[in-house]
């Protein structure tokens, strides 16, 4: 089962620290995070309820509103705009795909000596809670597909 | 779930202490920069001690870890003291727990808690 967002695009709140406001509306993608959050919370909860269903641990629950809070954060601020977004369950688990306007592969913030402790940790924390991740670019920007095990 | 209905509110508890109510989602959309500047105003309190109501927050992910952490670390620089009062929720604890910052805070179980010595 995929589910795709339906809703226009809307750029982080500016007061968090400079989050560009969104690109032109494009459709079939949730318009932020809490939107992208509530379609995997939504095919989460449906699985959970199928007959036979494995119960779905809290933490595997949280790890997954995590994993696309963060993946959908990245591609307004740092990504050009959200492009493209589903959710999908299968054997494996939850496969996200999450498409920005950007080529440029994401990077982890390096905690030097005296520098700045405050950021940095979302993309670690995507990292940490996938089984599988990767990222392909394209003309024009890029996918990133992760895994997490259910 | 909606991350834009982000309350925070200051009150002055027992003792001078400063207790920051937070409800809602925190993350990149419903200005955890309040939050943030919440903090900072509270870390020049003449308690030297505030309070963080975490009870009404539903979820929350890097953008709210790094208000705190801004709170921390602005209270770190006037030698007052950060509380995180819970019971917070599945998805909050997880993240400290995923981001190894359980022990970067002080927790306490409830508003209440933190009033006791």
């Amino acid at each position: 089962m995929t589910v795709d967002g339906d809703h226009p695009v809307d750029g982080p709140g500016g007061a968090v620290g400079g989050g560009p406001p969104g690109p032109s509306a494009v459709p079939h993608v949730p318009r932020n995070a809490a939107a992208a959050r509530a379609v995997v919370a939504g095919l989460l909860d449906a699985r959970s309820k199928e007959p036979g269903a494995a119960h779905l641990a809290d933490t595997t629950l949280a790890d997954a509103l995590l994993v696309t809070s963060e993946l959908v954060t990245n591609a307004f601020r740092h990504g050009g705009g959200l492009t493209g977004f589903t959710a999908e369950v299968s054997a494996e688990g939850l496969l996200l795909t999450v498409s920005d306007a950007s080529r440029e592969v994401p990077s982890v913030t390096v905690h030097g000596p005296g520098s700045d402790l405050v950021g940095g940790y979302g993309w670690p924390l995507v990292h940490r809670l996938s089984s599988r991740l990767t990222v392909t670019p394209y003309p024009g920007g890029k996918r990133i597909a992760v895994l997490i095990v259910l | 779930m909606a991350g834009s209905d982000l309350r925070v509110v200051t009150e002055t508890g027992p003792g001078g202490v400063v207790v920051i109510r937070v409800h809602g989602g925190l993350d990149g959309w419903s200005g955890c920069s309040e939050l943030s500047d919440a903090l900072v105003v509270a870390a020049g309190n003449s308690a030297g001690r505030t309070v963080v109501d975490l009870s009404g927050v539903g979820f929350a992910d890097s953008a709210g870890l790094h208000a705190l952490l801004r709170g921390l670390r602005a209270h770190g620089e006037t030698g007052a003291l950060l509380m995180l009062a819970g019971p917070l929720s599945a998805g909050v604890h997880r993240l400290f727990e995923v981001t190894g910052t359980l022990g970067a805070f002080r927790f306490v179980k409830d508003v209440e808690a933190a009033f006791t010595p």
